[in-house]
């Protein structure tokens, strides 16, 4: 265990390095936030009874959209381009031979960003969120669920990073691959636009998805859009889903570290 | 003269292109993938137009209109001059001292030095919701077809004088670059929805002091019918070629400042 919180806090030490870049990164989100409150307060005020249809008002909707950007900043970076760099030189053998766990040693680096965009960017990005808009946030037991799903997010975020990324062992490019994954997310996620403004046969589908566990439910449970029952019912889904692909993240590893020895021997 | 530039041009970034489609899947798999994500921003107009059909006066076709205007303009200014963003580094590592001995215009060897095959990936997505949205916008005639691509270079010109811009800051401080991302950010959200959904000071930022909005916004309301509820005034919708010619003029007084103030990167 020693090896893996050792690894993580290289990380957060090595990220802390580009002060200038996070300024950018939060000024940038700025934009977006105030980009993302006004495109949905004028679509709610364009919209007849949408409050009623949907069941979320004008100003849920803006707490959702900017919380969306800010909720974005904590999604572990890809590491596709990362590994496609180290299969090109061969050094991605180095990585396979340590003595540890693949899998655990990427979780470990994703772990030390994810500290450091909660105390860099998460943090400033809430307080000046709270400071310039007035939004409701949630209380109690509905707060401890939030926070709980977004772990769970983050973690079905890495999943599937995890799993594009060891794609790049076997096609070498991954640029392009690793951008339909992002469109895919944005898309099917509610990030761009929340799920119960799909059309309902598109929305039932996304609804069994794992994408939504990454934006729609965590950020449902914030403005309250889930509550009671449905609560546990949601963050049940989350983990299920990090349970599956977990088990599909082991199965692929398993599967490249033979096919690796193969090619090696 | 002029001639002799466009072969030269031509046979450099033909060669430029040919490095880059060395790998035939890789190539193709990339450009569908930007295609596929600009489609994804049609997508989401067309998704909330489904529970509001107008937004401030705009429908649904409008607002692919506007957005697939951006989407073109965009592509080519990738295609074509995505090394504006490059600017950075190509000086820090030395590589930009290659442009200055050559016996040819600095700026005409700096646009030739690149050709980015992702920038087609955006033009084709641009495209096909252009076509979409102009078949259902009444009223097309060669003449306005033609205008439209004047509207379309002059947006990427736009794109391509800002984006400059910024990075000549780097002749002076040698860093900076990164500023770039908060323009990349303006340009792909602000280019998307009519400019009214904005606050005042939005408005005014957007028009007169980052005119990214004469990129897809101002002109677009040339191509439709209804041309009432144009902001501050009617006349902004012809303006975009000039905006454009007074940006690139700007920016070439830049260009030329600053490679008179950079004195390379080394010691």
């Amino acid at each position: 265990m020693g090896k893996y919180a050792a690894y993580t806090i290289t990380t957060l030490k090595n990220t802390q390095v580009y002060k200038f870049d996070l300024l950018l990164r939060i000024m940038n989100s700025f934009i977006l936030v105030i980009a993302f409150r006004e495109i949905w307060k004028a679509i709610y005020a364009n919209g007849q009874g949408l409050a009623l249809s949907t069941g979320v008002t004008s100003q849920g909707m803006q707490t959702y959209a900017m919380l969306s950007v800010i909720l974005f900043a904590i999604m572990p970076p890809s590491i596709s381009y990362e590994i496609s760099d180290k299969v090109r030189d061969g050094s991605i053998v180095f990585d396979m031979q340590k003595p540890w766990d693949f899998e655990w040693m990427h979780f470990s680096k994703a772990a030390g960003v994810f500290v450091f965009n909660v105390v860099y960017a998460v943090i400033p990005q809430l307080i000046a969120v709270l400071l310039f808009f007035p939004i409701d946030y949630p209380a109690g037991m509905q707060a401890a669920a939030f926070a709980v799903s977004v772990l769970l997010a983050f973690l079905l975020s890495f999943l599937i990073n995890f799993i594009v990324g060891m794609l790049a062992i076997l096609f070498t490019e991954t640029w392009g691959i690793d951008m339909f994954k992002s469109v895919i997310i944005d898309i099917c996620s509610g990030a761009m636009i929340p799920l119960w403004f799909f059309p309902d046969a598109v929305s039932r589908v996304l609804l069994w998805l794992p994408f939504q566990g990454i934006f729609n439910i965590p950020l449902s449970l914030f403005i309250g859009k889930i509550t009671g029952a449905a609560v546990w019912e949601q963050l049940a889904f989350q983990a299920v889903w990090c349970l599956l692909l977990l088990l599909l993240s082991r199965m692929i590893l398993a599967w490249i570290e033979r096919k690796l020895v193969i090619s090696g021997g | 003269m002029i001639g002799r530039h466009i072969k030269l041009y031509l046979a450099m970034q033909s060669a430029n292109l040919r490095s880059h489609m060395a790998y035939p899947l890789n190539f193709a798999i990339g450009v569908l993938s930007i295609t596929f994500l600009g489609l994804s921003f049609i997508l989401v107009s067309w998704v909330i137009t489904q529970k509001v059909p107008v937004i401030d006066g705009w429908s649904t076709y409008e607002l692919i209109f506007m957005t697939s205007l951006w989407r073109t303009t965009h592509g080519i200014f990738i295609a074509f001059f995505v090394q504006s963003w490059f600017l950075e580094s190509l000086i820090r590592n030395g590589e930009f001292d290659r442009f200055l001995v050559r016996p040819l215009n600095p700026m005409f060897s700096f646009a030739a030095h690149n050709i980015q095959i992702y920038g087609f990936g955006d033009m084709l997505a641009g495209l096909i919701g252009l076509v979409a949205a102009m078949v259902h916008i009444p009223d097309w005639t060669l003449g306005k077809i033609a205008i439209l691509l004047v509207i379309v270079i002059s947006g990427a010109a736009i794109e391509w004088s800002l984006q400059m811009m910024i990075g000549c800051m780097v002749f002076w401080t040698l860093q900076g670059g990164a500023m770039r991302h908060i323009l990349d950010q303006l340009l792909a959200q602000f280019t998307r929805f009519p400019l009214s959904v904005y606050n005042g000071v939005l408005q005014v930022l957007l028009t007169f002091i980052l005119p990214v909005a004469f990129i897809s916004y101002y002109p677009s309301y040339f191509f439709f019918g209804d041309r009432s509820g144009v902001p501050f005034s009617p006349v902004l919708m012809y303006l975009t070629p000039l905006v454009a010619l007074l940006l690139v003029s700007v920016t070439y007084f830049v260009w030329t400042k600053g490679l008179n103030a950079y004195k390379g990167a080394g010691s």
